[in-house]
């Protein structure tokens, strides 16, 4: 907060969002501005082409690639508890299954996080992987920098980046089986690590935690917000 | 974009030959505060060719965090990277506040400004000593820790926690100022300040130090666009860049501070970059507690945080830590859940990316000193 709040600086964010518009034109899927930050949306087959002009383009000079991730929008929206009718016995407690449908398209994004050093401008670029390869093309060949980011986010999610040089899990164990950060993947995860004594070696086991959904038990309906419409704290 | 620098994978060496060895240094070692290991080769004292194996400290926060409430993320957030938790705590509630429009009360973002100040220079003591150790003297270290202590002290008394303060929550922070607390701070600005003109005699003008950092782990600028390296390791190669000034946040627009440069881009230039950074963090500190508002609200009414839903919507909030752009890629999509959260942590490009290359050419002697001059930290890298 606070630098996003400057007029001056909503207004430049402006400019460049109308120049990027104009710029590009049907490249794009879409274009939005939220709170500040100018996101487009890119079809995969045009990733590497728009990349290259926000890199080279004098009115863009995109030199940095700050930030690479994965977005997994399975069950968007979808709450796994419901809050609003909670009453003093509080809630049952929530399930792990959130609905998820299988093969749903557009489930998968890569956000790609932008900066240009010598005009101290920032944009963000979103693609949708195409739900049925999980591929999308490396932007290795534009930052070479973005090499961590791409592993991390095939480790993480199971995105695939064609052309990448050295597509490895990074930050899961060696021989990890799964994508923790889907939203069908369980927070305790599926295997539980111990030392085996007869072995005499670390062994993997199924976990004997049971998954479930953390969910406050009791929250009562508290006085301060019952004739309160807006359920404005005033503390 | 013309790159002098070559950016393809260093080739293979044929370890049969007898005239290499492997040796792996880590995950626990000298240089960096946290687990990361380096697979060397080395052809007698020389490195050519290293990996960067990182995973030793990955907790899944980002995945912890979806899974949780608005509020019962603001504890977790701080445990992130340990030397500077703060800024977690900033950079989470700012994103929130973003995206649920509300509005923080001025005091309490001058309190947030000081908290991150104080925050600053602790790290930076922590990574002075860390910097001196792995140069061969650790005398400095005592030094520099003990000085971190008295901030610490500070920090206790603002927010009742030494290490993992929890006082940035979203919509302001948990408390004003004790009474007293302007005179204590600038007692131990005062004790600091002396501790860095000392550093200064013993290890900036050493002259072993300087001939074991001068020239060591260069980098090159056009390494710095293609890794996204930021931070002091950016402006020691010469970029007038700083988050505080390209879009200022908090109240760093009122504030009088320049940005420090240095060309060099060598170990040595790092340091001096950020030992005058340390003064610039005096020097804030110092304005902040004049200028500072004595009263008002600290906090603003936030809705209720149990029943907490905000809009959908997404915003990356950044500012600008000891080790250069911390960065929160935050997406909410209406429930009481966040959506995505993503970390940018700097030590991810500058200790995976640049050290795997800066280490090429290397003694094994310096690599403790050369990842010190990173100034990297593997749980931000690992989260």
């Amino acid at each position: 907060m606070g630098d996003k709040k400057n007029q001056q600086f909503l207004d430049r964010v402006e400019a460049l969002h109308v120049t990027v518009k104009e710029h590009f034109g049907d490249l794009l899927e879409s274009s939005a501005l939220y709170v500040g930050d100018i996101t487009l949306e890119v079809l995969p087959q045009n990733l590497i082409n728009v990349m290259e002009v926000l890199r080279d383009d004098p009115a863009f000079m995109f030199s940095q690639l700050i930030d690479l991730c994965g977005v997994d929008y399975a069950a968007y929206g979808q709450s796994e508890w419901e809050i609003d009718g909670a009453l003093n016995e509080g809630f049952s407690r929530g399930t792990s299954d959130v609905g998820l449908s299988e093969g749903q398209e557009r489930r998968f994004a890569v956000v790609y996080h932008l900066l240009s050093v010598s005009l101290n401008q920032r944009i963000r670029i979103k693609v949708f992987v195409d739900s049925e390869t999980l591929a999308v093309d490396s932007v290795v060949p534009v930052w070479p920098g973005a090499n961590w980011f791409e592993r991390e986010a095939f480790d993480l999610f199971g995105i695939l980046f064609t052309g990448h040089p050295d597509l490895r899990r990074i930050l899961t164990d060696y021989g990890f089986v799964g994508f923790p950060f889907r939203k069908d993947f369980p927070l305790i995860g599926h295997v539980e690590m111990r030392y085996d004594e007869d072995r005499g070696r670390v062994i993997y086991e199924p976990v004997s935690i049971e998954p479930r959904v953390l969910v406050p038990k009791v929250i009562r309906n508290d006085h301060r917000y019952v004739n309160d419409e807006e359920n404005v704290d005033n503390v | 974009m013309n790159l002098t620098h070559d950016f393809s994978p260093t080739p293979e060496v044929d370890l049969a030959s007898g005239k290499y060895v492997k040796i792996w240094h880590g995950p626990q070692h000298p240089g960096i505060t946290g687990n990361m290991s380096l697979e060397l080769t080395l052809c007698g004292d020389e490195i050519v060719n290293c990996k960067t194996h990182v995973g030793y400290l990955h907790r899944g926060f980002e995945k912890l965090m979806e899974r949780r409430t608005y509020i019962q993320n603001f504890p977790l957030v701080c445990r992130i990277a340990v030397p500077e938790p703060t800024f977690n705590e900033y950079l989470y509630s700012a994103g929130i506040e973003d995206l649920a429009g509300i509005e923080v009360p001025e005091l309490a973002k001058w309190l947030r400004c000081l908290n991150l100040e104080l925050m600053r220079l602790g790290s930076f003591l922590m990574w002075l000593g860390g910097a001196s150790g792995a140069f061969g003297m650790s005398t400095v270290y005592q030094w520099t820790v003990t000085h971190r202590d008295y901030i610490l002290d500070l920090f206790e008394e603002m927010t009742g926690a030494r290490i993992y303060h929890m006082y940035i929550s979203p919509g302001g922070v948990r408390a004003p100022l004790p009474d007293g607390f302007k005179d204590r701070c600038l007692m131990v600005m005062k004790k600091v300040e002396k501790l860095l003109y000392e550093v200064e005699t013993t290890v900036l003008n050493n002259a072993v130090f300087k001939k074991r950092a001068i020239g060591l782990g260069v980098i090159s600028s056009d390494m710095v666009d293609a890794y996204g390296v930021t931070g002091p390791n950016q402006r020691a190669a010469g970029y007038a860049r700083d988050t505080r000034k390209d879009s200022p946040y908090l109240v760093y627009e009122q504030l009088d501070f320049d940005v420090i440069t240095a060309t060099g881009s060598d170990a040595f230039d790092r340091t001096i970059v950020r030992y005058q950074e340390m003064h610039q963090c005096v020097s804030l500190i110092r304005q902040m507690l004049d200028r500072m508002p004595t009263d008002g609200a600290f906090h603003t009414p936030t809705p209720n945080v149990l029943h907490w839903k905000i809009p959908a919507g997404e915003t990356y909030v950044k500012a600008e830590c000891t080790r250069g752009e911390y960065g929160y890629y935050i997406e909410t999509d209406g429930s009481e859940y966040v959506r995505r959260v993503h970390i940018r942590g700097p030590s991810y490009t500058h200790a995976i990316a640049v050290m795997e290359k800066l280490v090429i050419g290397a003694n094994i002697a310096d690599v403790a000193g050369l990842m010190v001059s990173l100034h990297t930290y593997p749980p931000e890298i690992e989260r």
